[in-house]
């Protein structure tokens, strides 16, 4: 016998007596028999309902269209998974207020890192000991607002790491550009650009002159070394895209915010930073755009499909460029809310 | 101080049934009052096991008396036994009474929160500088474990600076001598990574693995000559992995950094890290205890700590002496340093002193429990010594001399086995310095039949060479499915006789926590069922609907929740159906109108005020989950996942108590996402358990440590093949003192952190280094010892027939090897039968076992009753003045003429000083009181402008009138209280403006102060019908009238009017 929370207890405050007295009587003659729950109606018999399972490929009523401005994040999920890209944006499923994120996670030290770099580097220019400096006052000031969650008492350990990455971080971003003489051109900006008959639209982090570089804040490092590596940083290559102009292109690169490292695209001598991989930008956005008529056509024919939907969330799904030069980015499942729907959340 | 009798009892040596014994033996001679019994168990199911079979023993001898004593007596756990001490001297302590005690996780949300009080900018600034170089310094875990080492061995917070004094005077040691300039180390590794980049020709080496070490050496050079290079990176350029083409040409750089084991910065952030973290848990220390001070309660160490402290105590061992005649410890030989002193002291305290365990089953070192420590007890008390005074004249006794009791019969395994494990063991734990009597036993079941079997099964998993797995659950699975599927035979334990194996026969024990759940998934694959609590509870069906459920009950524009009910109730077998759905109308709105989503909603318009727990049960009900998991078929388990869910929802309302906050649906939603989650930042696994369900079709599978105490009649034996090694860094338990003493068994020790340098798996230099240093040394021959005690422990657990489970040619790779480590003749791996083990013929079934295709499902709906619906209870009590009822007057009288009020006041506050004059007057009064109550009150009430105290004084003198007219001999009750039951069982509660009591009649009377025409006020009396006439009912049902009236007086009407229902 079990209390509501499961624990075992005790069957009856009788019990002991009960049992010792049954060893000595006959058990049977102890026990009385009557119907119980009499009153009760009839049970019934029930058929089997149906559970979801996994589904790879859906199917829309009618042709999905592309939405008139599209942003590098939206690419992406198309690219990954054309299912939650549709639900996102066409469906518009969203979560309620009872999702709102209690703990800190990267999510929040990054949208942290993006509020206070940028206000860091409006203030160009700036030795790396200023920058320092600054990011120091403003962490102090404006993080309590900004990311309130990492201020409740018990994350005292996570705060001060937080606190330590994003400080160094914008020490090191100013000791990149310095050494490469670069100035900045512009911080938080939005860009936008034909591409074919939509509009690719998006935020640039940090876009540099002398060398022209544009460059993308990541909390993170590991997967997105990975995908400059790979050739799949499909977000990079969007923002060069974005920034092209009669100059030519910027080099791209990712900032690790949690490392300070700055890794760029193949063929970006810069200073100071770390060149990852074979891949430049060009060869990366060559592949988007093989990718993303393919999936055009398959929205064009009614087909949606959910890659990651009958891989067991613990598996990894790795990105993959095919000979036809597809970039098939793998679907982010990890944070993704659609999970149940598409069936992956029962994956045996 | 009492004799201290010692039982050694090997592993199915009937030790239960010798503790009940003893318990029984002591009570029926006299020796122990039942109510002065002190006895401790591992787990609170052996403490109810061994209460209940005495208790059982001394009922059925008719000593029912003394079974009834018994329940007073502290029968539980070490910690139940400390906190029921604590509680009983709580005021002694200066603590209040029923004082509440944390979980680990609660107490773990309290610490941390303790700590980011102490950490002070300098500290922080300090910890920002040690991470440049150390990244991986998890100092909050290692401080969380000083500050455990330290509470749980008495070491005090001003005690652990000079931990920290000999933690780095012993790493000096172990680390060796430091080059004298730093700068000189660096140079020599700046100059190979300078040579080795412009060397490399990338035309002759263009491979992936030399650009990506190339870029990493140029990220290190910089690093380096800002003097900011990271020990980790250090670590990592001694490894220099690149290419064979450009292998020789990276020699010097792990040359150069290999001796950075050496440097004088190394050692200086080393020292600093570990001056540091001792001063955060020190002040940490400090800051725990008063946070839970304040807070009002303790956690499970506080329990012990406090339960030693007040049996050290002299007034409490005053009220103590005599208090206690005999003193049980079951498991002894898991005892945590605190724990034996507590022992210690009860042992001074009690006229008898039992200690019960196995020094060969001492496993729980990673938990606090220390066996080098009670081996020194054991020792100490076995054998005595000269030099202290704890057993004086007990250890004098023939206690002493003939050492301790030993049960050495096994009433569990096959005499085949017994004699196995006995050739095997004995020498092996001789080799550690216990003598063979205390391991050998002898068999006293019977053999059994050949159907039953040889005892002993190996099975060498294999893998194939192109399968992507390398699961080796899967194969074993496998294993079991055959051996179920064969048929062999087992004893049943009840009955004595033989009957085919049935899965409830069976227990896989495995190393590890992930090893349980992996074997239970390919269990399950291959259709087997394993009571195992397995994650993924939120991860199933039954509990996706229901928190999506309470998602749309707390946010109906929680548009995902919605599409979420429909895709899985609605729309689980037509996906695209539910996809056309949710794109013909954005954010969910097609799927608001299930019917689901439409009672969910409509039950939270009527239940909007409901607590946590009614609106849980609500959906629960709404939804109707019931049904719904026996539609899905596994019927049982669905529902008991559903109990899952809500137990958590329980321990979520019980927290928020302990914590002193709401307990809110948003945040039990929180607890849930949490729960589902891996934290891998604290090392903390998913806890969402799904349910276990025990039956005879289910298979056991639980780690080793769980399995002590527990028997299968077959057990298999899963990872043994896998080593484990300790590790020289993080923090651990030292002691200064060469010989145990028992008056003092905490004397000496001290917290030793030597800070890890790297990530925590990586093998570098500095880990090699202290690899070879005594402290290590003596880690390893603990781990060694510790190792050899699990697998005699697991080894043990079987009754029938022991099965060994291991990579094929693996056998000895791990547990088993630590046993021909110490005498290669005692076990090998075999590849025929008879083997020879421990020189003895070893029969055993040698069935290698490979991956098999998993089962299709086939699931079968359960039945269930017709849902009932949610059923409306009638409120527990009701306002009479919320009963709405219009009834019918009769003709209206006239008490006199309209009273004018004078303005506009607020009807309220004019209703108020009405009825608080008709309630306060009396007519009997002096005029001068009367106007002096009439005056205050209207001037209270605001409302001397608008009446005068005269007015007041007519409504009352008017009303007196008529009741002396109408009633004679009637009496005016004033503001009477009444309750009543109405027969739905809902209490009508309120006071009577008045009740008039007369001879077999009565009435009752309501004032409306209504500022209305006459007319206007006359008619409004009737809808006044249903509360008076409530009233008029409880008059009935509680007096012997005949007649009960019911009136509302209009005062500023000057009129009365009867009214009927």
């Amino acid at each position: 016998m079990t209390d509501q929370t499961g624990a075992a207890v005790h069957p009856h405050p009788l019990w002991d007596e009960v049992s010792a007295a049954a060893k000595e009587r006959d058990a049977k003659a102890m026990v009385h028999a009557r119907p119980l729950g009499t009153d009760l109606p009839p049970e019934m018999d029930l058929s089997l309902r149906p559970l979801v399972s996994p589904v790879l490929e859906w199917t829309s009523p009618e042709k999905l269209p592309m939405r008139e401005h599209e942003s590098p994040s939206g690419l992406g999920k198309l690219l990954g998974c054309p299912l939650q890209w549709a639900l996102e944006y066409h469906a518009r499923l969203g979560e309620g207020v009872a999702d709102a994120p209690a703990a800190p996670d990267v999510l929040l030290y990054g949208n942290l890192a993006h509020k206070l770099l940028e206000r860091v580097l409006s203030e160009w220019p700036l030795t790396p000991e200023q920058a320092k400096a600054r990011a120091t006052t403003l962490f102090d000031e404006e993080a309590p607002r900004l990311a309130e969650a990492l201020f409740l008492p018990r994350y005292g350990a996570q705060r001060a790491d937080v606190r330590h990455r994003i400080i160094r971080a914008a020490e090191a971003v100013a000791r990149v550009l310095e050494k490469n003489d670069a100035t900045v051109e512009a911080v938080e900006t939005s860009y936008e650009r034909d591409l074919g008959d939509i509009k690719l639209g998006g935020r640039i982090d940090l876009l540099t002159q002398t060398p022209s570089l544009v460059i993308d804040w990541k909390w993170g490092s590991g997967s997105y070394i990975a995908h400059l590596r790979k050739g799949t940083a499909l977000q990079l290559a969007a923002y060069a895209y974005l920034t092209t102009n009669g100059h030519g292109r910027p080099k791209a690169g990712y900032f690790s915010v949690s490392s300070g490292e700055l890794h760029m695209e193949s063929g970006a001598e810069i200073e100071h930073a770390n060149t990852q991989g074979s891949y430049t930008m060009d060869d990366t956005w060559d592949a988007v755009l093989v990718s993303l008529k393919a999936r055009r056509d398959e929205l064009g024919a009614c087909v949606v499909h959910a890659p990651g939907a009958a891989t067991p969330l613990a598996k990894k799904l790795e990105d993959k460029r095919t000979k036809e030069g597809d970039l098939r980015l793998a679907p982010q499942c990890t944070y993704c809310s659609f999970r149940s729907l598409c069936g992956k959340d029962f994956v045996k | 101080m009492s004799l201290i009798h010692t039982i050694a009892a090997s592993a199915g040596g009937g030790k239960t049934t010798r503790l009940a014994e003893e318990l029984e033996t002591n009570i029926t001679s006299g020796d122990a009052r039942p109510d002065a019994i002190i006895a401790t168990t591992f787990t609170n199911r052996a403490a109810a096991e061994l209460q209940e079979r005495t208790r059982a023993e001394l009922l059925s001898t008719g000593r029912s008396q003394d079974a009834q004593r018994l329940m007073a007596s502290r029968i539980g756990t070490v910690n139940s036994v400390c906190a029921s001490i604590v509680e009983d001297y709580a005021f002694e302590l200066g603590m209040p009474p029923g004082l509440r005690t944390l979980d680990e996780d609660l107490a773990m949300t309290v610490l941390q929160r303790a700590l980011s009080s102490v950490v002070d900018g300098t500290d922080e600034a300090e910890l920002q500088e040690l991470r440049a170089f150390m990244p991986e310094l998890k100092w909050e875990q290692d401080v969380q474990r000083m500050i455990q080492a330290a509470r749980t061995n008495e070491i005090a917070a001003d005690a652990l600076a000079q931990s920290h004094e000999k933690s780095m005077a012993s790493l000096g040691e172990a680390l060796g001598p430091c080059a004298k300039d730093g700068a000189v180390l660096d140079k020599a590794l700046i100059k190979a990574l300078q040579d080795f980049l412009s060397e490399v020709d990338q035309e002759v080496d263009n491979t992936n693995k030399t650009r990506d070490f190339m870029a990493f050496a140029g990220q290190a050079l910089r690093h380096l000559e800002r003097g900011t290079l990271s020990w980790p990176d250090w670590c990592k350029l001694t490894k220099a992995d690149v290419a064979s083409k450009s292998a020789s040409l990276a020699e010097p750089i792990k040359a150069a950094a290999n001796d950075h084991v050496r440097h004088p910065w190394l050692r200086e952030h080393l020292s600093r890290a570990s001056e540091l973290l001792f001063s955060i848990a020190s002040k940490g220390l400090v800051a725990y205890q008063e946070l839970k001070a304040e807070m009002g309660v303790i956690d499970f160490v506080d329990q012990e700590v406090y339960a030693l402290e007040l049996l050290r105590r002299d007034d409490i061992r005053a009220r103590l002496q005599g208090e206690i005649d005999l003193v049980l410890i079951d498991e002894f030989q898991d005892t945590s340093p605190v724990q034996l002193a507590i022992f210690l002291e009860l042992a001074a305290l009690s006229k008898k002193t039992v200690w019960v365990g196995d020094q060969k089953q001492a496993i729980y070192g990673f938990r606090g429990a220390d066996p080098g420590l009670m081996d020194s007890a054991i020792d100490d008390v076995y054998d005595g010594v000269s030099d202290h005074d704890l057993v004086p004249a007990a250890l004098a006794s023939a206690e002493k001399a003939n050492g301790p009791e030993i049960l050495n019969n096994s009433w569990r395994s096959r005499p085949e086995l017994v004699e196995i494990t006995n050739d095997i063991f004995a020498p092996a734990f001789e080799h550690y310095g216990i003598p063979e009597d205390r391991t050998r036993l002898t068999a006293k079941r019977p053999e059994g039949s050949a159907a039953l079997g040889p005892v002993l099964e190996y099975w060498p998993l294999h893998i194939p060479k192109k399968s992507k797995t390398t699961n080796l659950a899967l194969p074993a699975a496998a294993g079991v499915r055959r051996l179920l599927d064969e048929g062999g035979s087992v004893v049943d334990r009840s009955t004595k006789k033989e009957r085919p194996v049935k899965p409830v026969d069976v227990a896989v024990l495995c190393r590890t926590n992930s090893d349980c759940q992996r074997m239970a998934r390919a269990l399950e694959n291959l259709g087997i069922r394993a009571v195992l609590a397995r994650h993924g509870l939120f991860d199933t069906p039954e509990a996706k609907v229901l928190v999506a459920a309470l998602r749309l009950w707390v946010d109906k524009g929680d548009s995902l929740a919605a599409a979420e009910l429909a895709r899985l109730l609605d729309y689980p077998d037509r996906p695209d159906d539910w996809f056309a759905a949710a794109l013909s109308e954005p954010r969910g709105g097609a799927f608001m109108g299930a019917s689901t989503v439409v009672g969910l909603l409509e039950r939270r318009e009527a239940l909007s005020h409901a607590g946590m727990l009614q609106t849980l049960d609500a959906v629960i009900s709404v939804v109707g989950m019931a049904t719904l998991c026996a539609e899905w078929g596994e019927t049982e388990l669905r529902r008991a996942n559903l109990d899952a869910v809500r137990a958590h929802a329980v321990a979520y309302a019980d927290s928020c108590d302990t914590e002193q906050r709401p307990a809110t649906l948003v945040g039990l939603l929180e607890r849930f996402k949490e729960l589902a989650t891996e934290n891998k930042r604290e090392y903390k696994p998913r806890r969402d358990n799904q349910a276990v369900l025990g039956a005879d079709n289910a298979v056991t599978v639980c780690t080793w440590h769980k399995s002590k105490g527990l028997e299968w009649p077959v057990v298999v034996l899963f990872g043994i093949e896998a080593s484990t090694l300790p590790r020289a860094t993080g923090v651990h338990v030292a002691s200064d003192t060469e010989e145990f003493d028992a008056s003092d068994p905490l004397a000496g020790r001290w917290v030793r952190y030597w800070p890890n340098p790297y990530h925590k798996a990586t093998r570098g230099p500095v880990r090699t280094v202290l690899e070879q240093s005594s402290e290590y040394e003596d880690l390893l021959e603990k781990s060694q010892r510790e190792r050899l005690r699990v697998l005699y422990v697991i080894w043990t657990r079987a009754r029938d027939r022991l099965v060994l489970t291991a990579l094929e040619g693996k056998l000895l790779a791990g547990a088993l090897g630590e046993l021909s480590a110490i005498d290669e003749n005692l076990i090998s791996e075999p590849t025929q039968s008879p083997a020879v083990w421990a020189g003895r013929e070893v029969h055993l079934t040698i069935a290698p076992c490979g991956p098999e295709d998993p089962a299709p499902e086939a699931p079968t709906p359960g039945r269930s009753y017709v849902t009932a619906g949610v059923k409306d209870y009638p409120p527990a009590f009701i306002a009479p003045s919320g009963i709405e009822a219009t009834g019918t007057t009769v003709a209206p009288i006239r008490l006199g003429d309209p009273i004018e009020v004078r303005g506009k006041p607020n009807p309220l506050d004019l209703g108020n000083a009405i009825h608080s004059f008709l309630a306060a007057d009396a007519p009997e009064l002096a005029p001068d009181v009367r106007e002096g109550i009439a005056e205050g009150l209207l001037e209270r009430w605001g409302l001397g402008a608008n009446l005068d105290p005269a007015d007041l004084i007519a409504m009352s003198d008017r009303l007196s009138s008529w009741i002396a007219e109408e009633w004679p001999d009637g009496t005016l009750h004033r503001e009477w209280p009444l309750r009543h039951r109405l027969e739905d069982g809902s209490v009508v509660r309120g006071s009577l403006d008045g009740f008039i009591e007369a001879e077999g009649r009565g009435a009752v009377l309501d004032h409306k102060a209504l500022a209305a025409s006459v007319d206007e006020s006359v008619k409004l009396a009737a809808e006044y019908a249903g509360q008076l006439g409530a009233y008029a009912d409880g008059v009935r049902e509680a007096s012997d009238y005949s007649e009960v009236r019911a009136f509302v007086h209009l005062p500023l009407a000057g009129q009365i009017v009867e009214v009927h229902r």
